[in-house]
């Protein structure tokens, strides 16, 4: 194989491969592609419970295989419990704790991320979600 | 208050001198004191020492360069030691807490401006505190057609992952290689903006990367040399086409003849993206635990990997690659690619929608394509209470030498009763292997067991030859000292930069084994 590789480079097929290759990803480019240059932007953080949810648990604690947080609590508490947002025993001050001090395999959150009024705000969106 | 850990050089007096002054900069919400409250945040968790070594005596969070500048004039008056963090997510490497306890957390989190996206030209250019996730999210709104290159977690920092030489899995998977232009605050506030950006005309700041002179952006890379607040990244264009693939190989010993056949494929960059050999464990730690399979002590016996093969269809051996371009181009690649690896026997080929239940073969897909996700940190379910630290050597993209890396890991690991999780990349030239040292962080023999033998592989790879290219921080030492060639004068010169461009040592002091004068032993 690898003899077979150097013969094909000295023939210049990879050279020719690759020309093509940075070309193609060039003129899809210039033909699809906006020129704009985007405006100076914030990732501002609503005070918003359910929008906080989405930005900092849901990678982690959506339903469904891949997110680790929802494996972990389904093996732990049962498949009843695994989904934050289906909960309906999460307390607020529990749901408080558990971002600033971390538990099993998740980090703790600081207040440069979360601040209180946020964690607040996330706090009172699950450990009431269920019960909306 | 007595137990409050403080910088080496401060009374608790000078100490709370030097907040009060830091507060009078950043106000009281952004300066953290409470041990319990606030800082308990700032710990590694992933530590295989004990919190206490790495307890900071405070974190500071400020939002602007001007900030930085009047902590820094604050820092050098106490002489206070303060460990720069982005999203403070460097986990298995540290996490967001400090080298040493009593160090102040500068945590540049809030700094977290998305400055600019070039469409046109493919760039954005960001602050620390812009996360995989922040970026991609605001792409997403834009429906900009560029792609970002996450690291496998994607809460990680865009500037924090580049600056300590991360890797991702598109095309554009080494980050650093991608950096366009740097801003950094030296330790005497002063302000640099590196390469082109330092013209007093430029419009191409973030378009060529050296402009006149030396190109200085790699100090203040893996260092401590100055603090990073914005850099410029190149983007890769969204291609006409994508198509993820999977090999799946049976035997251990396959590894071999999978790295000779994929590193001239690399090379000539057929495979354009990092060329991913993963391990059983760390894609079976997607759907199954360890005690599924095994209930004893050490680590899980061969049996039960195979009987895990079996259940979850996969390889001992599992890569995965993707292709890239117009149609044409890659059905013209994979008749290369696709006689390459049926020359292994036992070669088994998966594609988009042949594994709908697996997520392994979808975080992979995703993070091949620019998609960022959390699923990788699924391996700390394997155990209980799941830690990891990562052991990152670097060697040739031989079969010889994976397959020496690997008996000498696996070995290893086995040795100290942990099981082998592993994945291989051909980078370009070399081989990047990751081992996750995957541990019960509730278990202190276990920690103990996990850091002994962390030091133990260290030790083995640097009597093979071969050099880590990270370093968790309880490692940073032990591993510079392997950089030894002509007595260390690597590292002599680092610490002459050091004490140079920060003669009081306030920055990060001991980053990757590099200290001031006022510490070195």
């Amino acid at each position: 194989m690898a003899r077979e590789l150097a013969e094909m480079m000295k023939a210049g097929v990879f050279r020719a491969l690759l020309v093509t290759f940075i070309t193609c990803l060039l003129l899809s480019c210039s033909e699809k592609q906006s020129v704009d240059t985007v405006a100076v932007a914030k990732a501002e953080v609503p005070i918003d419970g359910a929008e906080l949810y989405k930005q900092y648990c849901i990678a982690c604690h959506a339903e469904g295989p891949g997110h680790p947080g929802t494996m972990r609590l389904g093996i732990r508490l049962g498949e009843d419990k695994a989904v934050l947002t289906k909960r309906t025993d999460l307390q607020a001050v529990y749901v408080k704790t558990i971002v600033r001090q971390g538990i099993l395999l998740m980090p703790p959150f600081r207040p440069s991320e979360i601040s209180d009024a946020e964690l607040e705000a996330l706090a009172e969106y699950l450990s009431t979600i269920t019960k909306t | 208050m007595s137990d409050k850990a403080l910088p080496e050089s401060l009374t608790l007096e000078q100490f709370e001198s030097a907040v009060a002054e830091l507060r009078e900069i950043l106000g009281q919400d952004r300066v953290y004191t409470d041990d319990i409250n606030e800082l308990r945040a700032y710990r590694d968790v992933y530590a295989t020492t004990k919190d206490e070594l790495h307890m900071p005596s405070a974190a500071i969070a400020p939002e602007s360069v001007e900030e930085i500048q009047k902590i820094l004039a604050v820092a050098r008056k106490y002489v206070v030691p303060l460990w720069t963090i982005s999203t403070g997510k460097n986990f298995a490497y540290g996490g967001p807490a400090p080298r040493k306890a009593g160090y102040v957390v500068l945590d540049l989190k809030r700094m977290n401006r998305i400055i600019e996206v070039n469409e046109k030209y493919g760039y954005a250019v960001v602050e620390p505190g812009v996360s995989y996730f922040d970026l991609y999210n605001y792409l997403q709104a834009k429906k900009s057609k560029l792609w970002i290159d996450p690291a496998a977690p994607g809460w990680g920092s865009v500037l924090g992952n580049l600056t300590e030489h991360g890797a991702g899995y598109t095309p554009y998977g080494d980050h650093f290689l991608m950096n366009c232009g740097m801003q950094v605050v030296l330790a005497d506030g002063s302000v640099v903006e590196t390469g082109m950006g330092s013209a007093s005309t430029s419009n191409t700041a973030h378009l060529h990367k050296y402009g006149h002179g030396p190109a200085v952006e790699g100090l203040f890379t893996q260092s401590n040399f100055g603090i990073v607040t914005k850099i410029g990244i190149w983007l890769m264009p969204e291609p006409p086409g994508y198509r993820p693939y999977m090999v799946t190989f049976p035997k251990e010993e396959d590894l071999y003849q999978i790295t000779e056949v994929v590193a001239p494929l690399r090379l000539n960059m057929l495979i354009p993206n990092a060329a991913t050999t993963v391990g059983l464990i760390w894609d079976a730690c997607q759907r199954v635990t360890k005690k599924q399979y095994y209930l004893g002590k050490g680590p899980a016996p061969p049996s039960a990997l195979k009987k895990i093969a079996e259940d979850l269809n996969i390889g001992m051996w599992n890569f995965y690659g993707a292709l890239y371009g117009p149609p044409p181009l890659m059905d013209n690649n994979w008749k290369i690619l696709e006689e390459a690896f049926r020359s292994i026997p036992g070669a088994k080929f998966y594609f988009e929608g042949d594994r709908p239940d697996d997520p392994a073969w979808k975080y992979r897909a995703q993070l091949m394509q620019g998609i960022p996700n959390m699923a990788e940190f699924s391996i700390m379910n394997w155990v209980g209470s799941g830690a990891h630290i990562d052991f990152a050597p670097r060697s040739p993209a031989t079969g010889e030498d994976a397959m020496k890396q690997f008996t000498t890991i696996r070995d290893r690991a086995h040795e100290y009763g942990f099981d082998y999780i592993g994945e291989f990349l051909v980078g370009w030239r070399e081989l990047l292997d990751v081992f996750m040292l995957v541990f019960d962080r509730t278990d202190d023999e276990e920690r103990q067991r996990a850091h002994e033998c962390f030091g133990k592989l260290i030790e083995d790879h640097a009597k093979l030859g071969y050099g880590e290219y990270r370093a968790h921080l309880d490692f940073m030492d032990q591993i510079a000292a392997t950089y030894s060639w002509n007595d260390g004068a690597l590292w002599k010169m680092h610490h002459r930069i050091k004490d140079a461009l920060d003669p009081q040592g306030v920055l990060s002091p001991g980053k990757m084994g590099i200290w001031p004068e006022s510490l070195r032993k």
